[in-house]
């Protein structure tokens, strides 16, 4: 069974929504545009964040030359048929301090907000916005979803403000419920859109959706409340209302985006729907983890399955911004690892590492470099269908800009030298095909300033790209493109 | 300025603790740059010299998945799984309980959770024509009660529409929002039903938007407590209806009943002698098995034991089931101590536990047979009795082949003693592995030794590792063993006080001997369970006065639960400024929570 084994008919879709279209859309209202001609359409970028846990084998994963990528090192080897396509980048690193966070939190907390302090105190926790919920604010408004966020996230690495942390969401099932909520999958028409701008859907002068309607309420109720709190509870209303406002505008959106959609549908474009494989429905999430932890086939499976999603998500527009918190600390590796006798991931991770990788167990060292090989063949497996999928004359590969790294550096909860590879041309915003060498010690969120960037946001400093106790290149990473 | 639970008891409790236990600051880190300074205030609050900065703690809180659950369940009357249903996720626990009012945050994607919840429940809960509702499988009959329970008032030629609708309405978010609800109020939900009903929709189904409503408020998901701003920053008795609230959700992890209703209604509830009469009613509830499943489970983390490490490669037995009935022994055994209102101090020591077949054989003890937990005597040379012989604990302090003194010890400073050790340090290097070891003649022990004798190190291991040691006649997965695959044991060890001890026994003894931290720990992390927030130092006196009265009363369960509930800490209030806007003047309450239940 697959997610759509439910044909999903307009009716359905119309229902679905809440009842926002209150006027059916009448086919021959449609504006039927020639191609105005001119100029090739460019997609938007998207952005993805695979990252996995666990750390990696720095000498089995950094090219040995810089420059133009050769004979990829052994765990990266399963993206030898996209050497022209991903870029190596090396030396960056973290530099934050942390306070009160054992070290899986130490690096989680900073892996994606390149924070330079982070803390838990008092039941809060203190970190800053994360690149991808940054992302999110600036650029999110313009698709279905502002970012997805998706995994089984033991940890904690996206963070909407200093101290709200954003829950990830672990079943592959709710994630395309979530992204399908209303409408069905359709490939966007590029072309079609670029020629014919945006398009105006017909009015629907109709009163606002039920669905609406029962925001409308919360929100007044919300307010009254808000007047009889103090200041501290007054904090975490807020949080509330601003959920409750972010679900209102994106139901307010949706009318225009689904208009779009079924004209795309009724042009389609060069590009044919990858759909993801299956994954059944009612289970619960213990069963989820307890698979995924016990057996290698699963969480590959799994794996397999989120990261469908991610590109399901990427080809249909309904997001540009995602992450994925592949794999887990506490997975089991029979199969995968075939040396040594210990098959669990986090006791791996500690043995194979040091203080000098010299005094590290060399069995289990192997063992951490055949989990991360079986990452990144995983992992490769994405970037060859977003290769395949044909945008109008580019690819969703070239269009992208893929992040493959993990939370820390190395297992022993490292934060010096990450693994940190990119996929995809960031729509001719980076030059592939090379492996860059940074100085020891360079943030990386100099890395997230040229992601964040190549989204459409500006930002002169991110983290602690200018603040930090090691700025670097001004806060930039120069030659990415 | 508040402190983790575990530094509030130290400062209280350090002198009892006779170097067992001492509060350990964080050590200083040469270089580092200040914590990240206050939040700054809100331009009123700076202004009034009011707000967060002056301490002031959040005390509204969103029920937790768990209490979410059973609150829609006694609330409704079908069973929910909102975790499975919609992906609701469990909350993530920066530091100590889940239900801390600091930590709760509600993300978009949880808002968008909830309204999916909203509908589901609402789905299964609408009759067709024919008045049945839709097949819900096993459930069916379930929500067919509920249906009729929702919808009792029917619209028919003497009742209009919107008059059903109203009395169906204002019976139900009462009891929802745990307050009595204004017409205003009532009314506004109605313009939903009239919407709705002004497009012909059937009765049932014209009802959903004000029923969805209801269920997505602020008033459901939060438990809220309002301020009385004439008495701006005084200490105030709660008001009953939230008392009945704090009492059921501390309890129940779940709405209140109707005699609570009843009683917050008649302003009775905080009569001290009516209060005490509660928690014994309450107590003796099948419901307050929430207190195992959710403050238990919690404080001594056996929500882990499903992850824990030990491998079937190197122990067969340990498989689902087994830790399945580990996790039941600890399980019953806890609920036991409330059901029969035993002293706590026999989870220190006892001379009986819970077992099945299953786990007996694991244990060695002969004669019990199937699959259900029943109560064993247990012998001495059982090596059972308390939750130290409890292989649930020894199972998820163990690596994947053999046991971990480090993590044992850990495990008993955290939970017994509510003195967790800080994270080891950033870069230090790990113990070097087992087959290396092996190779050079070490033993593990002494490895650990090693390790534990770096500078950087010493301070702590010196106080968590004797602990560990003194328990390594329990192997990985909690058998008792007197050897070593032939090597000999060694359980010795010494406290930083001097004082040596040699196996689990005289630990044990050691442990009972100073009851006093053991006690003093559970009666916090039950205050602070009960009060959605981490302790205090204020917070010492309660504990202290709950500890010597317990100590009067034999330690009883139902002491301990009586003595929080009726302290001032759980009855007051601390009632703040509200933010610079007015008040908003509410209409006269009609409906009440109580008299709505027994319209029904």
């Amino acid at each position: 069974m697959g997610f759509t084994n439910e044909p999903i008919s307009r009716r359905n879709v119309l229902r679905a929504a809440g009842g926002v279209l209150a006027l059916p859309f009448l086919e021959s209202l449609l504006p039927t545009r020639a191609g105005a001609a001119g100029k090739v359409a460019k997609p938007p970028v998207r952005m993805g964040v695979f990252s996995v846990t666990g750390g990696t084998v720095l000498e089995s994963w950094r090219p040995k030359e810089t420059g133009a990528l050769k004979k990829m090192p052994s765990i990266l080897r399963p993206l030898e048929f996209a050497k022209d396509d991903v870029m190596v980048l090396s030396g960056l690193s973290q530099s934050g301090h942390t306070d009160n966070l054992n070290g899986h939190e130490h690096c989680a907390y900073l892996h994606l907000t390149g924070a330079q302090t982070a803390k838990k105190e008092a039941g809060k926790v203190y970190a800053g916005v994360s690149m991808d919920q940054l992302a999110a604010q600036k650029i999110g408004s313009q698709t279905f979803l502002p970012s997805i966020e998706v995994g089984i996230n033991l940890n904690q690495y996206s963070f909407r403000d200093a101290n709200t942390p954003v829950p990830y969401e672990s079943n592959p099932r709710f994630v395309y419920e979530r992204m399908f909520r209303g409408r069905k999958p359709v490939v966007p028409n590029w072309q079609r859109r670029a020629d014919a701008g945006p398009a105006k859907p017909p009015k629907t002068s109709g009163p606002p959706s039920d669905e609406q309607s029962v925001l409308d309420l919360v929100l007044e109720q919300t307010k009254d409340l808000r007047r009889s709190l103090g200041y501290a509870d007054r904090d975490k209303l807020d949080g509330y209302l601003t959920s409750v406002r972010s679900v209102e505008t994106r139901l307010s959106q949706l009318e225009a985006r689904l208009y779009e959609e079924v004209l795309d549908a009724q042009h389609p474009g060069p590009s044919h729907l990858v759909q993801p494989g299956s994954y059944p429905e009612g289970i619960p999430f213990y069963k989820i983890s307890r698979e995924v932890e016990s057996d290698p086939e699963k969480h590959g499976e799994y794996i397999r399955i989120m990261a469908d999603l991610l590109v399901l998500a990427f080809q249909t527009d309904t997001t540009r911004v995602a992450v994925f918190a592949a794999g887990s600390d506490e997975a089991l590796f029979p199969g995968v690892v075939t040396v040594g006798y210990e098959r669990h991931c986090h006791t791996l991770e500690h043995q194979g590492n040091a203080a000098k990788v010299e005094e590290a167990d060399p069995i289990a060292r192997e063992a951490c470099r055949q989990i991360h090989a079986w990452y990144t063949a995983l992992f490769a497996e994405s970037v060859k269908k977003m290769k395949e999928i044909d945008e109008g004359g580019s690819s969703l590969l070239d269009n992208s800009i893929l992040l493959y790294t993990s939370y820390m550096a190395d297992g022993g909860h490292g934060v010096y030298d990450y693994p940190v590879l990119l996929a995809g041309h960031g729509g001719g915003s980076l030059k592939p095909g090379r492996h860059l060498a940074y100085e020891p010690g360079t943030p990386m969120a100099n890395l997230y300033v040229e992601m964040l960037e190549r989204m459409g946001v500006k930002a002169d400093g991110f983290g602690n790209s200018k603040t930090g106790d090691s700025v670097r290149y001004n806060g930039r990473l120069p030659g990415l493109v | 300025m508040n402190l983790p639970v575990f530094k509030a008891i130290c400062v209280f409790s350090a002198l009892s603790l006779g170097g067992l236990c001492v509060a350990l600051p964080s050590p200083p880190q040469a270089g580092r740059k200040p914590a990240i300074p206050p939040k700054t205030k809100t331009p009123e609050a700076a202004k009034s010299g009011q707000g967060a900065a002056s301490g002031e703690l959040p005390t509204l809180r969103r029920l937790t998945r768990y209490e979410y659950d059973r609150t829609l369940r006694d609330l409704i009357g079908i069973d929910f799984n909102s975790q499975n249903a919609v992906g609701i996720p469990e909350e993530t626990v920066p530091l100590g309980f889940d239900n801390m009012a600091t930590a709760m945050d509600i993300a978009p994607t949880l808002m968008e959770k909830y309204m999916a919840a909203a509908d589901k429940i609402l789905e299964r809960l609408t009759a067709g024509p024919d008045g049945k509702v839709a097949d819900a499988g096993d459930d069916r009959s379930k929500a067919q009660a509920a249906h009729n329970r929702l919808f009792v008032v029917r619209p028919g030629r003497e009742v209009s529409g919107r008059d059903a609708a109203h009395g169906d309405l204002e019976r139900f978010v009462s009891r929802a929002w745990r307050r009595p609800v204004s017409e205003a109020e009532v009314e506004a939900l109605l313009k939903l039903y009239d919407r709705a009903a002004a497009r012909n929709l059937p009765f049932e189904e014209a009802m959903r938007p004000a029923l969805k409503a209801v269920l997505v408020s602020p008033w459901f998901l939060f438990r809220v407590e309002t301020n009385a701003p004439a008495k701006a920053n005084s200490t105030e008795p709660v008001e009953d209806y939230a008392l009945a609230s704090r009492l059921s959700y501390f309890l129940w992890s779940s709405m209140p009943d109707r005699t609570l209703f009843d009683l917050a209604e008649q302003k009775q509830l905080s009569d001290p002698a009516v209060l005490q009469a509660q928690v014994k009613r309450m107590l003796a509830d099948p419901k307050a098995h929430a207190l195992t499943e959710n403050f238990a489970v919690q404080w001594l983390q056996l929500r882990r034991l499903p992850q824990a490490r030990p491998s079937t490669d190197f122990f067969p037995t340990f498989n689902s089931d087994l830790k399945d009935a580990m996790f039941d022994e600890t399980a019953t055994f806890f609920d036991k101590l409330r059901e029969e209102d035993r002293p706590v101090l026999n989870l220190l020591d006892a001379d009986y536990t819970y077992l099945n077949e299953t786990l007996a054989k694991h244990y060695g003890i002969p004669n019990v047979t199937g699959p259900q937990m029943r109560l064993v005597k247990l012998r001495p040379e059982d090596h059972r009795g308390g939750l130290l012989g409890m292989s649930s604990m020894l199972a998820l302090t163990s690596h994947t082949y053999r046991t971990s003194p480090t993590l044992r010890g850990k495990w008993m400073l955290e939970v017994l003693f509510g003195t967790p050790p800080p994270p080891p340090p950033p870069g230090v290097s790990q113990i070097v592995d087992e087959e290396k070891k092996q190779k050079t003649g070490t033993t593990f022990r002494a490895l650990l030794a090693q390790h534990a004798s770096q500078p950087a190190c010493a301070g702590c291991h010196a106080r968590i590792d004797p602990l560990g040691f003194a328990m390594e006649n329990y192997d990985a997965i909690g058998r008792w063993r007197t050897d070593l695959g032939g090597q000999p044991l060694d359980t010795k060890a010494q406290l930083p006080t001097g004082e040596k001890l040699n196996g689990s026994e005289e630990l044990k003894r050691l442990l009972i001997q100073r009851k006093e931290v053991f006690l003093k720990n559970m009666t916090g992390q039950m205050l602070s369970y009960a009060l959605g927030r981490q302790l205090q130092p204020t917070d010492a006196t309660t504990v202290n006065a709950v500890v010597a009265d317990m100590a009067q009363n034999d330690n009883r369960f139902s002491v301990l639960v009586t003595d929080l509930v009726m302290s001032r800490a759980f009855r007051t209030r601390q009632n703040v400024a509200v933010a610079a806007e007015s008040n908003p003047t509410k209409a006269a309450p009609i409906t009440k929570p109580g008299a709505a239940r027994k319209a029904n």
